[in-house]
């Protein structure tokens, strides 16, 4: 986060409203023109859709007439959300390690950036969704496919990410480390790591986003025993209910900018305020 | 601090203006001469039928009349365009959308389309098969009886096709009997095309499929025949609807007197089959080599006569089959709004 005055109110105020008027102007228009609205549903028909995949019942748009059945806990969504969030967990956990690694290597051996450095940027320019075939070939409808395409498709971005982080670390902290005595591993667990934090967060940050990606996309092709989210979307599409398709992009939207919000983003900037960045 | 103008902007905004209309003339051109659409580009409007349906053998009365030049020769002076889809609920997206006029698809799909869009997307308009669905397991799956695919894992054609829907409501009622409650998950939507290379590596227990996929997997995946659904529907002789011919109602007013051509054909198909079906495996086995890029492929002539006999042949409307599939569609969850009554799917009110 660069230099930036503090909020007002009113850029608050202002903050919020302007999805109220979104919104409000995006129902109006609907119930103006009267869309049909398996074609193009209206919010209202949105936040029904939204909770009924809760499990619960509300009615804004008039035009339910079913109730979900089993409770909040047991609902489409809820479980979705629990197994896409258990995935993105476990695969970007290896994406990180793997990609931290590969990063820091690169970094560090400067043949083996000028080896793999090429290889890497073009991988990682592939889609994720790309990498789907060959994991059903190989390692079919399984859990270890799902991981391996959130894998594949963001280790790469934290790879590039970390060794560009590190790139731009000034050589006189390595140098001052070596005056002082440190070598070995010593060199690399007080002055290398620490002073890489600031490229791995960055490297963090930029991976959440390739790896929550790739983790949506997989789940819409590569449809295993376990259900996310973007089995969810799929499911909408094919029975032609374009209100849940519409709450369930809603609920990725969410997730994906609650993490970035109140995860990675305060740790980011709690980061460079350390090292002074901010 | 008053900000210096910016030097070169008004240089910068013309190129972007230049930039755009250009980008526009040229997208405008290339989807003229359709190039984007890559050669499949054709004719629309009312002196054009364009039918969808599936290189499957349940769908032997479109795959012949087309093959044959029959319906093109009926139709004219109105030319026909054909799309193939590998499973229902592609089939009626397009149809909903107004990419196709008419149709043959599974009642699955056409009850989803008619609820979700109360009523208006879609109509009924003949019966062209019945049954023709297997439950066929991979050798050492440890399946015998259809009741032993609880917690297996068992593929459809599609989510939410007329097969998907069928698996789901038993599975689900086999499960809970098991006491087994979250069985349904174990069904997995897959292209039935893979479904063979899958099961062989054992990627899948079972599969649910219309012929001749289920025939294709005991041929290639050396799987075994578990079931035919049709042994799991109440009352004997307990024939299903499976595949059907529907058209979006906007069609019916614009194409009408084509549309009811191809009716008649599909019926002069139906009494064909029903009568000698196996007099047809050579012409149906041409037709599936001429689908070849579609997802059509010729059967081994032994096979294509055994998985001819699953399948029965009539073109009397089944509403009976649109009302059971209903009740399994609201228990997965898949009707929101007011049930619509299924009396007006047949009709053919064409005045809308």
């Amino acid at each position: 986060m660069s230099i930036q005055p503090a909020e007002t109110w009113t850029s608050r105020v202002a903050r919020y409203a302007i999805w109220v008027v979104l919104f409000t102007a995006w129902e109006i228009a609907w119930r103006t023109i009267q869309w049909p609205a398996w074609k193009f549903p209206a919010p209202s028909h949105v936040v029904d859709a939204f909770a009924y995949l809760l499990g619960l019942s509300t009615n804004l748009s008039g035009s339910v007439a079913t109730h979900p059945q089993g409770g909040f806990w047991s609902s489409a969504m809820l479980t979705a959300l629990w197994v896409s969030l258990t995935r993105l967990v476990a695969g970007f956990a290896i994406a990180l390690v793997l990609g931290v690694l590969l990063g820091g290597a690169i970094w560090r051996w400067i043949w083996l950036n000028r080896l793999l450095g090429p290889l890497l940027l073009g991988l990682q320019t592939l889609p994720s969704v790309c990498w789907v075939p060959l994991a059903v070939i190989t390692l079919k409808l399984t859990e270890s496919a799902v991981i391996a395409v959130m894998v594949l498709g963001s280790g790469f971005a934290v790879a590039l990410a970390m060794r560009d982080g590190l790139a731009v670390m000034p050589p006189l902290y390595e140098r001052a480390g070596r005056m002082l005595g440190a070598t070995g591993w010593r060199l690399w667990r007080y002055v290398l790591l620490p002073a890489s934090l600031p490229a791995m967060t960055g490297a963090l940050r930029q991976g959440f986003g390739f790896a929550w990606r790739s983790l949506l996309g997989a789940e819409m092709v590569l449809v295993t025993t376990g259900k996310g989210l973007g089995y969810l979307l799929l499911a909408g599409r094919e029975l032609g209910l374009a209100a849940d398709v519409v709450a369930v992009m809603a609920m990725m939207v969410v997730v994906g900018m609650s993490v970035d919000r109140w995860v990675l983003g305060p740790l980011d900037a709690r980061v460079r305020q350390r090292f002074g960045l901010r | 601090m008053a900000a210096r103008p910016v030097r070169g902007f008004g240089v910068l905004a013309a190129g972007l203006l230049v930039a755009l209309g250009l980008a526009t003339a040229f997208l405008a051109v290339a989807l003229r001469s359709g190039w984007l659409t890559a050669g499949s580009h054709e004719p629309a409007g009312s002196n054009v039928l364009r039918l969808g349906y599936f290189p499957n053998l349940t769908h032997a009365q479109a795959v012949l009349m087309v093959d044959s030049g029959e319906l093109a020769r009926a139709i004219a002076p109105v030319q026909l365009v054909t799309h193939l889809y590998p499973a229902g609920p592609s089939l009626m997206e397009a149809l909903a959308a107004g990419e196709i006029d008419v149709g043959y698809v599974g009642p699955g799909p056409v009850l989803q389309a008619y609820q979700a869009s109360g009523g208006t997307a879609v109509r009924l308009l003949a019966n062209a098969a019945s049954d023709g669905v297997a439950i066929i397991a991979r050798p050492g799956s440890g399946i015998t009886t259809p009741q032993d695919l609880v917690g297996k894992r068992l593929a459809t054609p599609q989510f939410g096709n007329t097969q998907d829907l069928s698996a789901r409501h038993f599975v689900r009622k086999w499960g809970e009997e098991k006491g087994f409650a979250s069985a349904v998950n174990f069904v997995t939507p897959l292209t039935p095309s893979e479904q063979a290379t899958m099961m062989s590596r054992g990627g899948i227990d079972a599969a649910w499929v219309p012929e001749p996929w289920a025939s294709r997997l005991v041929d290639q995946a050396e799987a075994t025949v578990i079931a035919d659904e049709r042994s799991l529907w109440p009352d004997p002789p307990g024939h299903f609807a499976l595949t059907v011919v529907v058209a979006s109602p906007s069609s019916l007013a614009t194409h009408g007197v084509a549309i009811d051509k191809l009716l008649a054909l599909n019926a002069v198909w139906t009494a064909r089959l029903a009568s000698n079906r196996q007099k047809y495996v050579t012409q149906l086995n041409a037709a599936f080599a001429n689908l070849k890029n579609s997802g059509g492929r010729p059967l081994p002539e032994k096979l294509l006569r055994s998985a001819l006999e699953r399948v029965t042949f009539r073109d009397t409307l089944d509403l009976e089959t649109f009302r059971t599939m209903s009740g399994w569609a609201a228990t997965e969850g898949w009707q929101r709004g007011p049930a619509v009554s299924l009396d007006g799917l047949a009709r053919r009110d064409e005045s809308r």
